[in-house]
Formats: C-alpha cells, structure tokens, sequence
C-alpha cells in the first residue's frame, strides 16, 4: 500500500445490453478501476466523449449500434482507448466486422475467466498509458528538434533501407491470381508474389517488406503462426489476411496474437483491396514512424511472458536458415 | 384441267380401297371380252355349223348318186327287155338288187339327214315311186316304163338339187361352190341322163333298119340338150379355174375327159345324122357312149370327195381358231390379271410399309426406315416419307438425347437442390446455435464471474470470522495480552468490507447467479419448444407459446434491430408440424430482422382469419425497407435473394412456402417500399386427417 490513496483510479468502460452483465463486471473492477457502464452504444459514446477512457470492453449484439460500429467510433473519438469485444457468440461476420471496422486489440468470448479479464484490463491499461506518455513525449520532442528518428528500443534491428516504392509480399495465391494482382498494383508499389512459407521467408530476408498478404490455409503449418513468427521478427510488416477460408477461430486468433490489420474474406472487390493495401502501408510507414502506434508491440513490451508453441519455434528455425542462406550469399 | 376432267372417277375411286379398285377394273375389263370371245365363238360355231351341214348335203348326194345311176341303168335294160333281149331280164334283176341296196344307202343318210335337209318327204315319194316301178316293172307298157323311170330319174335330180340348196352347198361363198355343184351335182348329172337316153334311143335305132324322121328328130334334140349342157360345163370350169384355184387342178382332168368324150359322141352323132346313113351307128360300139356317161359320174366322183375334204379342213380351221380365240383371250386374260395383281400388290406392300413405319413413328418404336423398291409415283411418295421418317428419326434422336441430356440435368440439379436444401438446413441450424449459444452464454458469463468473485469474497468473509473467533477466545479466556491489537484489526477489516461492499456484493452476485441459472433454464425450455424435437408428428400446438419460444431464438438477431410487439389472440391452437412450422416462423423473424436498416419495429399478430375461424393466422410485420414491387412475385422462387453471394441461400422462403403449403394453408406478403412488409402465415387448426399417415412433409422447394 505504498501508493497513496489519492492516486487516481484509471477509467474504464463496460457496455452492455445484459444489466447483469454489467453488474458483475462492476463487481469484478470497481475496486481497482474507476467503473463505467452503459446498456448501449449511444450511451457509451456519451461517457468516452466526456471522460478519458482507458479501456472499453463492448459485447457485439446490443440493440441500436452493434459493438464493432461502437468501437470504430471510439477509434475516431479516443484512438488511445484500447479497445476489446466481449462477446456471447463469435459469428465470423462480428469478428472480421471487429478487426476492420473497430481494429480491436482482443476479442474476448463470454463466459470468460476472471482473472484473464482483469489481466486484459490490466494489460489495456498500461498499454494506453505508454501510448500517452510516448506520444506526449514525441510531441515534446518534436516541438524541441526535428533531426533524430527514434529506433525501436530494445529488439534486435535490421538495417532497413526506406525505399521509395514500398514492397508488397503476397504469400501463396495460384499463378492466375497473383497475376492478375501484380498487373493491378504492380505500378503503385513492389508487388512480389512467392507461393511457399521458405520462399516468403527469403523474400523478406532480401529486403523490408511493407505489408505481407497472405493466405491461411498451408497444408503443412498454420497461417497465423506464419505470420505471428514473421511479426514478431518484423514488428514494422503489417499482415492482412485475405482467405475463403471462413473460421472463426482462426479469425480470433489473428486478432489477439497476431493483431492482424485486415481480415478479408474471398470474394472480394478489387477496388477494396487496393484500397486495403494503400492502408497498410500507411501503417506500416507510421510503425516505422512511431512504434508506439504498433499496439501488439506495446503489449508485448509490458508483458513479454508468453507461451511460445512448439510450431512457431520450428517456423522461426526455417527463418533463421532463409536469413543464413542469404548472408551466405551476400558473402 | 386433268383434275376437272377425271373429278367424278377420283370421286368414286376415292372412296374405294385398292382391292375395291383393283376388282373393278378387272371386272370391267372381263365383262366385254368374255362377251367379245362369246359372240365370235358363237360365230365360229354357227359357220361350223353350216359347213358340217354341208358335209350332210355331201353324204346325201353321195348316195343319192348311186341310186340315180342305177335307176339309168334299170331303165336301159328294161328298154332291152321290151325290145325283146331275153337277157335283159337278168340284168334288170340285177339292176333292182343294185337300186335297192342304193335304196338302202340313201335311207341311211336320211334317217340322219333327212329332217335337217327337209327331204324326207321328197325321197319318200322316190321311194313310193320305186316301188311302183318296180313291181310291174315287166308288166309295163314300154312307153309307160319310159315315162316312170324319166319322172324317177328327174325326181331325183330334184332331190339332188334340193339337198345342195338345203345344205348350203350351192351357195357357200367361201369356195364359190355355186359353179361347183352347177357342174358336178346338177349339168353333169342332166348330162349322164341326156347320154343316156341318147343311148337308149340308139339302142331302138339298131333295132330299126331305116332311121325314121321322129327318130332323126330324137337324136337333133338330144344333140342340142348335150351341147349346150356341155357349154354350161365348159363355162363353170372356167369360173371355177378362175375363182376356185385349189379346186381346179383335181376337177380338170376328169372335166377334160368327160368334154373329149363328149365331143367325140357328138361329133359321131353329127355325122350319122347328118349324112344319115346311119352305117356307123348300126355298128357302133356302144361304149363311145358309155364313156362320156362315166366319165359324167367321174367328175361328180372325184369332185365331192375334194369338197368334203375342203369343208372338213375348213371346220377343223374354224374349230382351231375358237380354241385360239379361246386360249389367247384366257392368256392375255391371265397376263393382265398377273400385272394387275403385280401392281396391287406392289401398290399394297409400299401403303403397308409406310403403314408400319407410320405405325412404329407414331409408336416411337421405329429404330430404321423400310426400304421402298417401287420407282413409281407411289414410291417417290414412300421415298419422300421415308426421308421425313428419317428426319424424324434423327429428331428423335435427337430428342432422346436432349432428353437425357435434361435427365442428367436434372438429376445434377435435384443433387444441387438437396445440397443447398441442406446447405440452408445447416445454415439456419447454425443460426439458431449462434443465437441460442449468445443467449446462453450472457447468462453464463455474469453467473460464472459471480461465482468465481463469490469464492474470492468467500475468504475474506473466512478470514473476517477467524479474526472474531479469535477475539471470542481471548475474551472467554481472559487473555489481554494483544486484545486491542486484534480489535484494531477486526474494526479495520470490517471498515474494509465495509467500504467494499463485500457483503452486499455477495448477496447481489447470489441472487443475480440464480436469476442466471434461471434464465438459462428457461431458454432451454425454450429451445426444446422450438425444435420439438421428441414431436416430429403432427401436434396441437399453442401458436402463440411457439412464437414466444421462436422469439427467444431469434432474439440475438432481433434485439440489436428492431423492438418486438406482440398482439396474440389468446389459446390460439392450431395442428403443425411444430419444428417445421417454427422454422417457417424463425425464417420470417430472421428476414423482418435483416431488411430492417437501423431501428425498427416487428409486429406479430395472431388471430383467427375473419369469416373463417378454420384457419389461425400469424401476421409479422417490420418496418423494413420493403420488397421492390418487379421482386414481390418472386420472392417464393427457389434461390431468388437480394442478399449478397455468400449471404442468404435464397432458399428460405421457398421452403417456408412448401412447408406451409403441406400443412394446407398458404403464405401470403403485403409490402411497400419505404413502409415495411406484412407476411400472412395462414394454416388450417385442424389438418385433414389424411396428412396424419404421411410422415413429416419433406422440405424440397419446388423447381419449376
């Protein structure tokens, strides 16, 4: 107890349209957090509009405003506030809804653990305090000079060379496909299509790739671990994935592993592909820019403990010989 | 102008059948030429006929000859007798015996002739006058014998004459018989009877010695009866050498001889009379006499055998020509019978074929055409069918392809349909466990994390009773020692729970866990009265509880689009198949739920149809944003939807429409664009019992 008393409590926002489910909710974290409830969305827009909110917690069905349609708008209002869904059932429209309309940072599954769910709050909070004081701290800087650029801290940095067409990395797709996606972006940015997990690997041992587009259905290793290994070794790639594959779990687990940019499910307009792309990699330009938008990242910072699984290892073994291979090469 | 012509012969044969036609033209082309064979063999007949009559006057004549000669010489040697020749008695006997037996010859040809010839009468008065002759024969007076053999004599030439008229043997134009029988029947027989009485006269000048005036006289008349007796002869034969070619040759040299002989007894009879010394003829022999009389019965000898032979050949003639006529009228008969039954067969068999390939085309039998073989017009007609039943054919084939072909289809399509039926089965179950896992798992979420906080609480409330039964030991026991230290403590951890609520907290989190358990007791009932799962049948169901249950299900769907109204017509009962009739109504929820855009309302009503308390109706309305009016008419069409690929199945409808449909009601949509929709869900209450025996009605949308 050596904090002092008077130390503020942190906010946080739980919208729901169960009063119950708020009521144990309140129950759970007013004693540590400064609780908010609303039964619906408008309510809950209210509250962010008139109070720093550090974390809100939304379920997906509720009358009026879904929960993705909240959270997008949170986005707009309170980009710090970090941003969950709380929801009865994961139907794969609401959860890619989640990700590409609201960017959630964890899609949670009721009936959920109680302590998971404070250690999440926890997590969010600190997440958004780090977020504020960096971005504070920039602008300090900014406002005192201009020269320097502020490397990543603390992990292992690659030389990477600012081009001025950025590199797009598609990730097994058929001939005809990438063909025809080539041809379509080819003169906006890089375009480079490879059709194995090793190949991927080469690719981007070559040179910094922007965004990576991949599928998720390798025969042989998992597409989320694929990509969690690659993000973990280039924080600043941003992932989307674009699939016919329709499945919740995986679409689940992109978001709280992998904090996939965009989930994108086959057949899809192509005009909103490019526009997807365009997006990307305004984002992987502002990870580079300003690590501390890169979320994941920053949580990863605060609570490194994590279960690695035995996949992701081997995955991270076949990275290291791409990355050899090629040095080997360059000598 | 054929067509106008022959119009009342292809009238007739129109309505006839081939054998029909065929028998008339046969029957009419045998009626006039049996007529034709009949009349010309009649003709052929009646000239054989007279020819054989003919051959009848031949025969008669023939006799008739014999008797007339024999009676010359009777009448020569009575003569004798009364000139007072002893012998001639004998002679004459013998000449009597020799009538007689030619007596007997002529009767014989009368009796088969006589009537035909129509003589009968005449030779009986021959006979008659024989007879008197003969019987005073001897008694006569020389003059009177004369006389009765002259009238014999002649009377015979008359039969003679008579018998070749009536036998048609003077006229028979065909071998200009006239000139014929003029010589040999009547002028050479006058002939014999002038030489004869010239003999007998010559006879009574050799008993004279002086040729007496009456005598001279006699023999002038003779003279002129021979000559121009000889000249008739000398101009017959030569009509009969002119116009009778073939007879000629055999009548000529018996002619000849008889004109010589003639001639000699003429010229000697001349002589004697002219220098009437009579020297000559008081010796003379009496045969130059006699042979131009035999050389008379000569001519008449030789010439009827040549005419019986010329008529006999002439009928065997006639009669060959009729079996001609016959056998060639039978033949030509027989051929144009044989071509006609040709053509009619012929005819017959190309009718029949394209009979059977009609036949066989219109039972759709038909695998090959017949080959037609007639190159006529019938045959370029069967050529022409033939062709058409090719094409069709083909087109049958064709056809039957197609139609395999649409076989294949739609087995493919019927495979599809089950697929997607049961794709859309999956789908709404999906939904419904999306909907009912939600439901479930608020409740779940709130009861569990009270529970889990409840334990947390649970120590501190231990503690808190640890520290008072602490301090009730110490008070029981007298203990000071720490006493004020452990009621610090109690009073700062019961400031504590105080301040947390803890105790309150608990209770709420209690009570809330209960109201939880509670709630997810009542959506499984829910849920068992939606899917009614242990009630496949047919079922009394209580419509407005099936809504209520169907609401809860559809609710996640529901709450964050539109505010539910109810207005319910109480204990409304209806029969169903309760879990396809809440399919039918989950659909309908789901569908108000989704067209609505933002906020809305759905009203559901039920009521008994007015006028008709027979059907229960199920009225859901939403404030939607309506069905287009071009897309009203399909909305019950299998696979029509507005949704997106990948969104709705189209199917949902389609079924709800054939699931009500089975049930004997109908679905009904109201609905304007901007306002909302309104579906009419009638059923009947009571299902016809007849449904009862089927199983439950299956789900296939129809595919027209």
């Amino acid at each position: 107890m050596a904090k002092p008393i008077v130390e503020e409590k942190a906010n946080i926002l739980f919208v729901d349209d169960e009063p119950m489910i708020l009521s144990s909710l309140n129950m759970l974290f007013k004693s540590k957090y400064k609780v908010y409830l609303a039964e619906n969305g408008f309510d809950a827009l209210e509250i962010i509009k008139s109070v720093p909110i550090k974390v809100v917690v939304s379920d997906q069905r509720m009358p009026g405003m879904l929960g993705h349609e909240l959270l997008r708008q949170v986005k707009e209002i309170s980009p710090n506030s970090v941003r969950m869904l709380l929801t009865g059932y994961s139907d794969l429209d609401a959860i890619i809804g989640s990700v590409n309309a609201g960017e959630v940072f964890r899609f949670i599954n009721k009936p959920w653990q109680g302590e998971f769910m404070l250690y999440v709050v926890k997590l969010g909070v600190e997440i958004y305090d780090k977020v504020t004081k960096l971005q504070e701290d920039e602008m300090q800087k900014k406002e005192e000079t201009i020269t320097e650029e502020n490397p990543v801290s603390g992990h292992r940095v690659h030389i990477e060379v600012e081009e001025e067409s950025p590199t797009v990395l598609f990730v097994d797709y058929s001939e005809e496909e990438t063909g025809r996606l080539v041809d379509k972006y080819g003169s906006a940015f890089n375009a480079v299509a490879v059709n194995s997990i090793d190949a991927a690997f080469q690719e981007m041992a070559k040179k910094p790739v922007s965004v990576i587009v991949s599928n998720i259905n390798f025969g042989d290793v998992d597409g989320v671990s694929f990509l969690d290994t690659v993000r973990r070794e280039y924080p600043n790639t941003v992932s989307v994935i674009l699939t016919e594959v329709k499945d919740a779990q995986l679409a689940i687990r992109s978001i709280n592993e992998l904090n996939v940019f965009r989930y994108l499910v086959k057949p899809m307009p192509e005009d909103q592909i490019s526009h997807t792309l365009e997006k990307a990699i305004e984002r992987s330009k502002a990870f580079k820019a300003t690590p501390h938008k890169n979320v994941l990242k920053m949580a990863e910072e605060i609570a490194p403990e994590r279960l690695v699984r035995n996949e992701e290892s081997t995955l991270r073994l076949r990275l290291r010989a791409a990355q050899a291979l090629l040095s080997k090469n360059k000598h | 102008m054929r067509q106008a012509i022959f119009s009342l012969g292809a009238l007739l044969m129109n309505r006839l059948n081939y054998l029909q036609k065929f028998a008339i033209v046969l029957v009419l082309l045998l009626i006039p030429s049996g007529s034709l064979l009949y009349i010309v063999a009649t003709q052929i007949t009646q000239s054989v006929e007279y020819s054989q009559k003919e051959l009848t006057g031949i025969s008669y004549n023939a006799a008739l000859r014999q008797f007339y000669e024999k009676v010359q010489s009777h009448r020569e040697y009575s003569v004798q007798f009364f000139l007072g020749d002893s012998t001639a008695e004998a002679s004459m006997a013998q000449a009597q015996q020799e009538i007689e037996l030619a007596v007997l010859r002529v009767d014989s040809s009368d009796t088969q002739f006589g009537d035909a010839l129509a003589v009968r009468e005449q030779w009986k008065n021959i006979k008659i006058d024989w007879k008197n002759l003969k019987s005073r024969a001897f008694t006569h007076k020389i003059e009177k014998s004369e006389e009765l053999h002259n009238k014999l004599v002649s009377d015979a030439l008359a039969l003679v004459v008579d018998v070749a008229d009536n036998s048609n043997l003077t006229l028979d134009t065909d071998i200009e018989t006239y000139y014929l029988m003029n010589i040999t029947n009547f002028k050479v027989l006058q002939m014999t009877e002038a030489l004869s009485q010239s003999k007998n006269l010559l006879r009574s000048i050799v008993m004279t010695p002086k040729l007496t005036p009456e005598q001279r006289t006699a023999f002038t008349v003779q003279a002129g009866n021979i000559q121009p007796l000889m000249a008739d002869i000398a101009d017959a034969v030569n009509r009969i050498n002119t116009y009778n070619q073939p007879v000629s040759p055999i009548v000529e040299p018996s002619y000849v001889d008889l004109k010589s002989n003639t001639d000699q007894y003429i010229e000697l009879l001349q002589s004697e009379i002219l220098d009437d010394s009579l020297r000559t003829l008081r010796g003379i022999d009496l045969n130059v006499i006699e042979r131009p009389i035999k050389a008379g019965y000569d001519v008449f000898d030789v010439q009827l055998p040549i005419l019986k032979n010329l008529i006999e050949v002439r009928i065997t003639n006639l009669q060959n020509q009729v079996l001609i006529y016959i056998a060639g009228t039978i033949l030509v008969l027989i051929f144009v019978s044989y071509l006609l039954g040709g053509f009619y067969s012929s005819v017959i068999d190309t009718v029949h074929t394209l009979e059977g390939v009609a036949t066989q085309l219109n039972e759709g039998k038909i695998t090959e055409v017949v080959e037609v073989e007639t190159r006529d017009e019938l045959g370029r007609v069967g050529r022409s069918f033939n062709q058409i039943a090719l094409s069709l054919l083909s087109r049958n084939k064709e056809l039957e392809e197609n139609r395999i072909q649409i076989e294949s289809t739609n087995r493919a399509l019927r495979e599809t349909q089950t697929a997607l039926v049961q794709g859309e089965k999956m789908a709404s179950l999906g939904q419904m466990v999306a909907g009912l896992a939600h439901e479930i798992n608020t409740p779940l979420g709130y009861v569990k994390n009270n529970i889990e906080m409840m334990i947390g609480n649970q120590q501190t409330i231990n503690d808190a009773v640890e520290q008072y039964r602490k301090l009730l030991d110490m008070l029981v026991n007298g203990v000071e020692d720490g006493l004020e230290q452990t009621v610090t403590d109690l009073a700062n951890l019961s400031t504590e729970l105080e301040k947390n609520t803890v105790l309150e907290d608990s209770k709420t989190m209690l009570s809330q866990a209960l109201v939880g358990t509670e709630r997810i007791q009542e959506l499984i009932k829910n849920l068992r009265e939606f899917s009614r799962l242990d009630e496949a049948d047919l079922a009394k169901v209580d419509l407005n509880s099936a809504l209520d249950a169907t609401l809860v299900i559809a609710n996640n769907v529901i709450k964050n689009k539109a505010v539910v109204k109810k207005d319910y017509q109480p204990n409304l009962m209806a029969e169903c198949y309760p879990a396809q009739y809440n399919q039918v109504v989950l659909n309908l929820l789901t569908n108000a739920a989704q067209a609505i855009d933002g906020q809305g309302t759905i009203t559901i009503r039920t009521y008994k149809e007015p006028g008709n308390p027979d059907m229960a109706v199920v009225k859901i309305s939403d404030t939607g944003k309506g069905i287009a009016r071009e897309n009203i008419s399909k909305i019950f069409e299998p696979f029509f939807t507005t949704k997106k690929v990948g969104e709705g199945t189209g199917l949902g409808l389609s079924i709800s429409y054939k699931i009500i449909e089975k049930h004997g009601g109908s679905i009904k949509v109201e609905s304007e664009v901007g306002r909302g929709t309104d579906f009419f869900v009638r059923i009947p209450v009571v299902q016809p019992r007849l449904a009862k025996k089927e199983s439950a009605p299956a789900m296939q949308p129809s595919v027209n």
